[in-house]
């Protein structure tokens, strides 16, 4: 598919869903606008209250915003009138990143030597797929992350590393858990020349560690840290501690015991509560094989081979492992999977590929319909139905991400 | 101890002296309308209560509480007005004390078990502390009070005991007067008290009227005439009239609420309001019609869905706007990390088009419930809430010299002081539930809680160790396959 072509189609899709959006709003009690989007905006609108009556309104009054406040910043003309005009600002912004992050997609795939047609293909898996355009149109910020990101690959791989440790430290300001993808940048940033084993075997651990210090690890670390740090203390300045617990803090000491797609769901709402309360710390165990996995393990085996496909098969562990995961989260390695996909055993075996795809959808599917029957129907399906099927959802992905870490080296050509 | 007990018949042959006789000390009910409603009141001076009540009293400046029983029954003036079913606490504290104890004596008292502590189950609201329990009974009270009387005290036993068939008990305490008030309203035909009396004991002063309403004299006012009487100190009837500037009235409207099924996890809950939805005759212009639910902490109404932003979704739900929504409104909170008792709603129903009646939509939300044995659903009581028309009037400043005034009934200071309320009757589809409902919520069953750990554990535990022995294997075969390309 050419760019062009492309470009057009992803931006007509969303003006699309954009202006029913606007009608469904206008004409339903049931809203195409996201919940999140309410909090959004209300918090950015609690940002404008506050300049103009000096009261004590900052975007953590709304409940359960939380995030940093450059989101409500950002957001900021939301809350301007006329609000038929406005109210959508942040909609639009949402779907231009996407769009943005679709094109980077593109120009990485291109970069590495991919004919623009095929490249053009791959981009359209996030480009033109309707729950990406939906998720974005109906105000999730999730493709802010989307564009951060694929700039992190593409800053990478054009040796941008200042710019990359920017990004990294600006998309770990936002959502956390883009730090595991720092690791990997620094693996894969090894000083040219001293690549492969050969000539290292010989040195003893000092000089391997110097030799591990190079240039551009020194730059991307610091410009990584520096960001970070640097947006949390002035962060802090400005909104103290209901910024750190809200921003972060709730993400550490959160239990999500209301039924959603991980695996360990069942069991947090079990433990959680004085009942069913357990001596062993089922709240943080799930940390272990999680970070083990996404932020040590997988970038330290495969970054230097490919660094794209390795921060894919990271983020698809980081969601597979997490404690609490819905369907926003697939977000966040589906705008990575263009880099997987092409040469990938899902292709070279397309009936693979297809059980693939069926079981990740069909696994899914059996959760929607036991979370269905509990929260419209109230039904008590927790066990064995909902427990169950997160289990079997888990199963599937750790299955699949078995497959992409065996493959990430024997991928056939990009081209 | 002072007791003051009134009757208001509805019939005006009921207030005539031949029903009644007067021995010395002792009233005989010889024949009354079953539409009679009675009240009983006693006041009771500090010293005399219990030194556990005393203690928690001690750092209180005013206590009301109001045990309603949530039964359908026909009011009358002046006596109409009606809270939420259940156990309603209102208290102002004194300057820097706190009753710390209130929990534990409200337990002992009436029973109720979701009372942790003063400062962690009390809700704030403007002037004072509320709380609030879902309790259907009176019993445990009844129990309370016998306990303190002596076995051959029967007369005293048999009041206590008709406490239990009460629609509604008030307990007021005032610090300044230092003075317990407990008073109880049984309505029509509750039972019949056709051949009983009552009797002032040495100890005791009481005093009895008779009354029937009759033509206010003044607009918004009621007027009442019958007799008075006080037992050992007179022993005739005197006839009296008076009127009085009512806050409290009676609508003759009917709502009825009903739970929209499948509740789910995001139960809707329906008000109808039978027939005509019009202010009062003579109420004014300025008239709000208004639905008050106190619901317990397993429920919640979401008050950024329900905002006034939301124009949309109020207009199709018949809501005009949330007025009020205070106590426990965290958006996603399990119930078992929640100490308050649940949260107030005042909601002011939107009238247009009300010719035919309204139906009002309240979408509420559940917490999640405890785990727990036996059964996967547990049900969740809450009661209907009072419905009524709030109207402007001009006369409220009268309001304060009536003899049935009531107060504190949770949403006065929602409202101007000059307003005057009309209160809607409940009337339930069916029978024998009253003015309260429920709803099954589904919870975890505490029997899996050992398979969830273990097969979680071990489901998780074999992933983990598949993915890392696939990316071991990757890094063999690459291993080797390096060894191979140095061979050649």
């Amino acid at each position: 598919m050419s760019l062009r072509t492309l470009l057009g189609a992803s931006i007509l899709l969303r003006i699309t869903l954009l202006l029913y959006g606007l009608y469904q709003d206008y004409t339903s009690p049931l809203k195409y606008t996201d919940i999140d989007y309410y909090v959004f905006t209300d918090a950015s609108r609690y940002l404008l209250t506050n300049s103009n009556n000096a009261s004590t309104l900052t975007p953590y009054s709304r409940e359960t915003y939380r995030y940093t406040p450059l989101l409500a910043w950002l957001l900021l003309p939301t809350a301007l009138n006329p609000q038929f005009l406005f109210f959508s600002f942040g909609k639009i912004i949402f779907a231009a990143a996407d769009v943005l992050a679709g094109w980077l997609i593109y120009v990485v795939l291109t970069n590495r030597g991919m004919d623009s047609q095929r490249a053009g293909w791959f981009a359209g898996i996030w480009l033109v797929n309707p729950m990406v355009a939906t998720i974005s149109t109906r105000g999730s910020s999730e493709g802010l992350l989307g564009v951060l990101v694929v700039g992190i690959v593409w800053a990478v791989l054009r040796r941008r590393v200042l710019l990359a440790g920017v990004l990294v430290g600006l998309a770990t300001h936002f959502k956390i858990y883009p730090v595991i993808y720092a690791p990997t940048v620094v693996w894969w940033l090894e000083s040219e020349g001293s690549g492969g084993s050969e000539g290292e075997s010989g040195k003893g651990w000092f000089e391997k560690a110097i030799g591990f210090v190079n240039r551009e690890r020194v730059i991307f670390g610091t410009w990584a840290l520096g960001t970070f740090v640097g947006l949390n203390v002035w962060m802090y300045k400005l909104y103290a501690s209901p910024f750190l617990q809200h921003t972060y803090l709730h993400h550490l000491s959160r239990v999500d015991h209301r039924h959603n797609f991980s695996p360990y769901n069942t069991l947090l709402h079990l433990t959680s509560s004085p009942m069913g309360h357990s001596s062993t710390p089922f709240g943080s165990i799930p940390f272990l094989p999680q970070l083990l996995l996404s932020g040590l393990v997988i970038p330290l085996a495969f970054a230097k081979h490919d660094l794209p496909v390795t921060m894919f098969a990271q983020t698809f562990a980081f969601v597979s492992f997490n404690k609490v995961c819905t369907s926003q989260y697939f977000m966040w390695y589906i705008v990575l999977l263009p880099f997987y996909l092409p040469g990938s055993v899902l292709l070279r075996r397309p009936w693979l590929g297809g059980v693939a795809l069926v079981l990740w959808a069909v696994s899914q599917a059996v959760w929607l319909e036991q979370g269905y029957e509990l929260e419209f129907l109230g039904k008590a399906t927790f066990v064995p139905g909902l427990w169950v099927a997160s289990l079997l959802f888990f199963a599937v992905n750790v299955w699949l991400l078995g497959i992409i870490v065996g493959d990430i080296r024997r991928r056939g050509d990009l081209a | 101890m002072k007791q003051r007990s009134t009757f208001i018949v509805s019939e005006s042959h009921g207030t005539l002296p031949e029903n009644f006789s007067l021995k010395k000390d002792t009233f005989i009910i010889k024949a009354l309308p079953p539409s009679t409603v009675r009240e009983d009141r006693v006041t009771f001076s500090l010293h005399e209560l219990p030194a556990e009540i005393q203690d928690v009293l001690s750092s209180c400046r005013e206590v009301h509480l109001k045990l309603t029983s949530g039964d359908i029954y026909e009011f009358i003036d002046p006596y109409s007005s009606r809270t939420p079913a259940g156990l309603h606490v209102f208290l102002s504290s004194e300057q820097g004390a706190s009753p710390d104890s209130i929990c534990q004596l409200l337990e002992k008292v009436f029973g109720i078990n979701n009372c942790w502590g003063f400062k962690s189950s009390f809700i704030e609201i403007p002037g004072g502390y509320q709380f609030y329990s879902p309790l259907r009974s009176a019993s445990t009270f009844v129990q309370y009070l016998q306990n303190h009387l002596s076995e051959k005290d029967t007369l005293r036993r048999s009041e206590v005991q008709s406490l239990e068939s009460a629609e509604y008990i008030d307990v007021i305490y005032d610090a300044i007067a230092q003075t317990l008030v407990l008073s109880s309203v049984h309505a029509p035909n509750q039972p019949k008290w056709d051949g009983s009396s009552i009797t002032s004991a040495k100890t005791s002063g009481v005093e009895l009227g008779v009354f029937g309403n009759i033509t206010p004299m003044e607009e918004e006012g009621l007027t009442l005439a019958g007799f008075i009487t006080e037992l050992g100190e007179s022993d005739d009837f005197e006839p009296t009239m008076f009127s009085f500037a009512s806050r409290h009235h009676r609508s003759e409207s009917t709502f009825s609420l009903a739970t929209a099924r499948p509740a789910g996890l995001h139960p809707r809950l329906r008000l109808s309001i039978h027939g005509t939805a019009k202010p009062p005759p003579n109420a004014g212009d300025e008239c709000t019609l208004n639905a008050y639910f106190t619901l317990p902490v397993a429920l919640f109404i979401d008050k950024y869905q329900l905002s006034s932003d939301n124009q949309q979704l109020l207009d199709s739900l018949n809501i005009k706007r949330i007025k009020a929504i205070s106590g426990e409104t965290d958006l996603e909170a399990p119930v078992w990390t929640r100490e308050k008792w649940g949260s107030r709603v005042l909601v002011e129903v939107d009238t247009k088009g009300g010719e035919n009646g309204i139906e009002l939509e309240l979408p509420l939300h559940l917490r999640y419930l405890e785990p727990r044995y036996n059964g996967t659903t547990t049900k969740v009581d809450f009661a209907w809430p009072s419905v009524f028309w709030a109207c402007r009037s001009e006369q409220w400043k009268m309001m304060a010299v009536n003899p049935f005034d009531r107060l504190h009934l949770g949403w006065e200071d929602l409202f101007p002081e000059q307003v005057m309320y009309y209160y809607l009757s409940p009337a339930p589809h069916g029978e024998g539930e009253g003015a309260w409902s429920s709803i099954d919520v589904p919870v975890l069953g505490l029997e899996n809680a050992e398979m969830i750990k273990i097969g979680t554990v071990t489901v998780v535990g074999l992933g983990f160790l598949w993915v890392l022995f696939k990316i071991f294997m990757a890094k063999l075969s690459s291993v080797r396959e390096k060894k191979e390309l140095k061979r050649e």
